[in-house]
């Protein structure tokens, strides 16, 4: 009989061509961080790894002289996190870099969903570097925006080579496209791993509501169908019909709804409801105990594409029952 | 998803190693003290007094206590799944100073 | 049930003391009231069971108009139920109903614990999360129901449903010979879980439901 088992924190990561995923990777699979952590990529050539480093390989699995390994999923990541388990016992972190996916959405439900994946794992935070430099080329393309869009951090690097004006155009495009994102900067992808990894951004008791600063109004540097919004609304939410509100919402926006998260008061029970979710997959469970003469906020984020805030807004509202 | 408390909590343990008694679709309890028991655990959870995940760890450790002097055998007359759960529940309730040992002592002595 | 009398009953006797004595304490303190307890095992009993699923059963067999509507659209005809108001269309989502016949058996099954109708069906059995079983009744379903003690006949056609977060399945299961004359409330005293998940025939005797006196979960 064991406790309930721990499970290995994941990070998706993510970011378009020359963000400095390179350097990160090849960061953690090389400095002596003292952290055991496996790398999956989808071919080792994206890291760049220094074959004097290597501590052993095989095809598919390589250990570095640091304790990490660095795997190459064939399509498969629940075979290679299978692969993963079956060699090594005490992993700290596992980091999964999407090259080519440009909607990392469909890993996500994975462990949302798939009992193999999260019978290992749990998703930690989903992290995209961003070039501070010339990210403002890139928003013609959905990858680009899907990515900060998706994101729980998004680490600007490359600070080194733009004037302070470029950066804060840059963070403010990042705002823009994702209110509730943490933002770092760094430069050559020094950021600390303390600050992309274990840090709970899925745990749903670890939604504690909206930062007011967030549902501050941005200016539009540019044009976009990515929208962020947050709703804090006081009341009591009645939890039938919230649950078919949100099931439908993720019907009709599928693979549009990029992420929701929310705190309600539901059915005024003596606990916070609190949920997330990526596209049509929802978790949700309860969450810290109100105060006793705490006014009962129920605030609610959502980012997506070619969403109607009205709608979304009035939709909610009718699932308030006084 | 699952809003409700309740619903939550037992669904939580289906299928793991502190899964409660079930016949038909429903919980199975022998005896009145049994349903007491958990309701007094999941009202309690359900109110804030408590983490549901910090009962089940002190159900989990129950459990393992039990397995470890009679080995794991839930067929054997003497195993008793809820004593397991009051057993942790006394414990909880301590942990979070919500009872006394010398508070239970002094009721259990007032019966009969 | 002999096996409990083994049993020490002293056990048995401070147990229930225990129980009662904390209680008392928690009311004393005012942590919880005299009926908190009740409210709770009474949801149990009352709430978290296949009672509803198999008063839908009952009803298709007994209203053959009300069985169209219910496979025509599950969640109006749940409504027309007297169902408490948190148990109608499972916490929302939508609700689907597969009809057995002599020629189709529906299977369901479902990728998460949280996709299982309780509302109407209870507690999902141990088995029923297990991804061997689901991914052996997605791919040998008939072998894995032959394992079940369900012996279907080759001409029988085997449908499988994979229940979601958006959509539960339910079976509506064959109503058993001889039943024909069976009220509706005696006719839903007979439909089993394993019945509307379509893993096992209802039976005309309610003691073949499987109580077993050393079932202990997992």
């Amino acid at each position: 009989m064991t406790a309930l088992h721990e499970k290995v924190p994941a990070t998706v990561l993510t970011g378009y061509l020359g963000s400095g995923k390179t350097t990160l990777l090849n960061k953690i699979l090389t400095e002596n961080h003292g952290k055991r952590i496996a790398v999956i990529v989808n071919e080792f050539g994206e890291v760049g790894i220094d074959h004097q480093l290597i501590s052993s390989s095989d095809e598919e699995i390589i250990e570095m002289n640091n304790g990490c390994i660095c795997c190459k999923v064939r399509g498969d990541l629940i075979r290679i996190v299978d692969d993963i388990f079956a060699k090594q016992t005490s992993l700290d972190h596992v980091l999964i870099e999407t090259t080519g996916l440009a909607d990392p959405g469909p890993i996500i439900q994975s462990f949302l969903i798939d009992d193999r994946v999260c019978e290992r794992l749990e998703l930690d935070s989903i992290v995209t570097l961003v070039d501070a430099k010339h990210l403002k080329f890139h928003l013609d393309s959905p990858e680009a925006e899907e990515q900060i869009a998706f994101a729980d951090v998004v680490v600007i690097n490359k600070t080194d080579i733009v004037e302070s004006d470029e950066l804060e155009a840059t963070e403010r495009i990042v705002r823009r496209i994702n209110k509730f994102a943490r933002i770092y900067r760094a430069q050559r992808a020094d950021i600390n791993i303390d600050k992309i990894m274990r840090i709970r951004s899925f745990d749903i008791k670890n939604i504690l509501g909206v930062d007011p600063g967030i549902l501050e109004a941005t200016e539009h540097e540019h044009d976009t169908s990515v929208v962020s919004f947050a709703i804090s609304k006081c009341g009591v939410v009645d939890g039938t019909r919230f649950n078919r509100w949100i099931f439908d919402l993720g019907q009709q926006y599928g693979q549009n709804l990029f992420r929701i998260k929310g705190v309600l008061n539901i059915d005024n029970a003596p606990r916070r409801f609190v949920f997330h979710g990526v596209h049509m997959t929802f978790d949700g469970g309860p969450g810290k105990k109100w105060g006793k003469d705490e006014i009962r906020t129920n605030d609610l984020v959502v980012i997506g594409r070619d969403l109607d805030k009205g709608q979304i807004q009035s939709g909610l509202d009718s699932c308030f029952s006084e | 998803m699952q809003t409700k408390f309740e619903h939550y909590a037992t669904t939580s343990m289906l299928g793991a190693p502190d899964s409660p008694p079930r016949c038909n679709a429903k919980l199975l309890f022998h005896h009145e003290w049994e349903a007491r028991a958990f309701g007094m655990a999941l009202a309690l959870s359900r109110d804030g007094f408590f983490e549901w995940e910090d009962f089940r760890q002190a159900l989990i450790a129950s459990i393992a206590e039990w397995e470890k002097e009679h080995g794991v055998d839930r067929v054997n007359p003497e195993w008793d799944y809820y004593e397991r759960w009051l057993l942790a529940l006394e414990r909880v309730l301590k942990a979070e100073a919500l009872i006394t040992t010398e508070e239970i002592q002094a009721a259990l002595a007032k019966e009969p | 049930m002999t096996d409990r009398f083994l049993y020490d009953p002293k056990r048995e006797a401070l147990s229930a003391a225990k129980a009662k004595a904390l209680e008392a304490l928690l009311i004393k303190k005012g942590v919880i009231t005299s009926e908190t307890v009740t409210k709770v095992i009474d949801f149990f009993k009352t709430k978290m069971g296949p009672f509803n699923g198999a008063k839908l059963v009952a009803r298709a067999w007994k209203d053959p108009a009300f069985k169209k509507r219910l496979l025509k659209n599950a969640n109006s005809a749940i409504a027309e139920m007297d169902f408490p108001p948190v148990m109608s269309g499972a916490e929302g989502e939508h609700v689907r109903v597969a009809e057995n016949t002599s020629s189709v058996h529906n299977l369901i099954i479902c990728t998460l614990c949280s996709c299982y109708p309780w509302t109407l069906l209870g507690l999902p059995p141990y088995w029923f999360k297990d991804p061997v079983f689901r991914a052996r009744a997605a791919r040998e379903p008939r072998k894995v129901l032959k394992e079940f003690g369900f012996d279907l006949d080759d001409s029988v056609e085997i449908r499988v449903w994979d229940s979601s977060a958006q959509i539960r399945w339910f079976v509506l299961p064959e109503q058993p010979k001889g039943s024909e004359g069976m009220s509706e409330a005696d006719l839903a005293e007979i439909v089993t879980p394993e019945a509307m998940m379509g893993v096992a025939r209802v039976e005309l005797s309610p003691a073949s439901r499987g109580y077993d006196p050393k079932a202990q979960g997992f």
